[in-house]
């Protein structure tokens, strides 16, 4: 019940498009950096796994 | 057998790249017309009534000078890196940071001081005032310098890699020269009091000399081990 | 007296490749799932639950994700310096590793920082940019991250591009505060510009207890992902060692 009051309590003026804008960028920029090292390093096992 | 004393050693390696300079045009041709060129593409890009050109002027002979030192890089390791001068150089049991100073005072030498005959050709396409060549002159010569040796570290760390490398770690720490220099023109040409800058220009260069002629060293013996 | 010698071993061992691959497998889910989790708290905090500024409206929000990037993108390049000396002084092969793996992740936070701060700009103070100081200073740090991305990956040799990487972040760090100095004087040796960007630093203990939170998350974040790379890296270069092959194939 708490966490439904929370949230209705919020609501944000039209300038919260802006914020929006920056979150996205902002995941997909920590997306990239989870993302590329962790199927390079999938890629490096996987060759040496093949090799034997 | 003689036994040479640094000074000598340094002054015949000045003479060698010189002399190695002088016979081939081009080393100093081409930096020279390149900075021309690039000073007449501005006034052509962007427009060329007399009072916009004034505005320009520092800012634009400062690129051309600043884009033209960095294309020179080449000329200063790569061929001594291809050849195995360079190797020579290390094991030779000078100094190596002096080596690198006079490399690059002999590389100013050859690429930078043209440029400064070129600027005045400047000061015609720019219709500047007889007043700021003075200024502009000793504000390009301690520029053009201190450029030099920036650009020395950057061909340095990019060693046999190419231009376009070193400009781009070379760019950011030219930052402040450039600045300083064409805050100096601009001053000049509006004939404001301006010699507190070209006192900070040339305190920068003896700065920058000794410690970026060690980083320089550091990053030759890095990318030639 | 025996936990100083406990804590010295094992940073003595971080310096050996199989021992921090192995400590990295076991450990590095447990970060990740904590550091997002962190920043998930902080960030909904900062952007939905923190009072509504009367200024600014909504839209200064920005600010939990924009301070705290641009406090990363900092800390991140005194990381690289520490650790470029560390590789040119005693040759460590792990500190070299460290360098490459922190550097795409500062450039990351600095250009979060340009692109929110641009975002914020424009509802807040009417313009996308402006060149005062701190902002070019932010873009010209960025520059000199791509400078060091693209020095390292240049360099087919790993070790010395390691080196060239550290002495270029060392020579990068000395330069920063000569280019912040001159870019600041920069406004007085031309026109000062019509509004300064600088935030106002009072602000209520609502706004300002989540921005901390967020710089915590973002430090967790970090080094999480650092981990991450650095695992990728280590792989990379020990993946024809035998203690490697023992190790994937016998997982």
């Amino acid at each position: 019940m708490d966490l439904i009051n929370l949230i209705s309590e919020i609501n944000m003026d039209d300038n919260y498009f802006y914020v929006v804008y920056v979150l996205v960028i902002f995941i997909i920029l920590i997306f990239i950096n989870l993302f590329q090292p962790y199927l390079k390093h999938k890629k490096i096992l996987k060759k040496q796994r093949d090799k034997g | 057998m003689n036994k040479l004393s640094l000074t000598s050693i340094l002054f015949r390696l000045l003479q060698k790249d010189l002399l190695i300079a002088y016979r081939k045009t081009s080393s100093y041709l081409t930096p020279l017309i390149f900075f021309l060129v690039v000073l007449t593409f501005f006034p052509l890009a962007i427009g060329s009534d007399s009072s916009f050109l004034n505005r320009i002027a520092p800012g634009t002979l400062w690129i051309a000078a600043l884009l033209s030192s960095l294309l020179a890089v080449e000329s200063l390791f790569n061929e001594d890196f291809n050849d195995g001068t360079l190797d020579q150089l290390f094991i030779s049991n000078q100094p190596i940071f002096l080596l690198i100073i006079v490399k690059v005072f002999s590389h100013w030498m050859i690429t930078g001081s043209p440029i400064l005959l070129a600027s005045m050709i400047g000061v015609i396409f720019f219709d500047l005032p007889t007043s700021s060549i003075f200024t502009l002159l000793v504000s390009l010569i301690l520029g053009t310098l201190i450029l030099s040796f920036l650009s020395a570290f950057g061909g340095a760390l990019s060693l046999g890699k190419g231009a376009i490398l070193s400009a781009i770690i070379v760019l950011p720490f030219s930052i402040p020269v450039l600045l300083l220099g064409t805050a100096a023109t601009n001053a000049a040409i509006q004939e404001i009091e301006h010699s507190s800058y070209l006192f900070f220009l040339g305190a920068m260069l003896f700065i920058v000399m000794p410690f970026i002629s060690i980083a320089t060293a550091e990053a030759l013996r890095i990318n030639s081990d | 007296m025996t936990s100083f010698n406990k804590v010295k071993d094992w940073f003595i061992s971080m310096g050996s490749p199989p021992f921090l691959y192995k400590w990295i497998m076991k450990y590095l889910p447990f970060m990740i799932l904590l550091s997002l989790l962190l920043v998930f708290i902080s960030l909904s905090w900062g952007l939905f639950f923190a009072p509504t500024d009367y200024k600014q409206g909504d839209a200064y929000r920005i600010i939990y994700i924009h301070v705290p990037s641009a406090i990363l993108s900092q800390s991140i390049f005194i990381l690289m310096a520490i650790t470029g000396g560390i590789c040119l002084i005693w040759r460590a092969k792990v500190a070299g590793m460290l360098l490459r793996s922190a550097a795409p992740i500062g450039a990351s936070f600095t250009l979060m920082a340009l692109i929110s701060g641009a975002i914020w700009g424009k509802p807040t103070w009417g313009t996308w940019w402006v060149w005062d100081a701190r902002l070019t200073s932010t873009l010209i740090l960025f520059f000199i991250y791509a400078a060091i991305v693209g020095i390292y990956s240049s360099i087919e040799d790993k070790t010395k591009g390691d080196r060239a990487a550290a002495l270029l972040s060392l020579v990068g760090v000395s330069m920063i505060p000569i280019i912040k100095k001159s870019v600041d004087w920069w406004q007085t040796l031309h026109q000062p510009s019509t509004f300064t960007l600088t935030q106002s630093p009072s602000m209520p203990p609502e706004m300002y207890l989540p921005l901390l939170a967020n710089v915590l998350g973002f430090y967790f974040l970090f080094i999480a992902l650092l981990f991450l790379r650095l695992r990728t890296e280590l792989a990379l270069r020990e993946q024809r060692k035998n203690w490697f092959k023992q190790k994937i194939l016998g997982d």
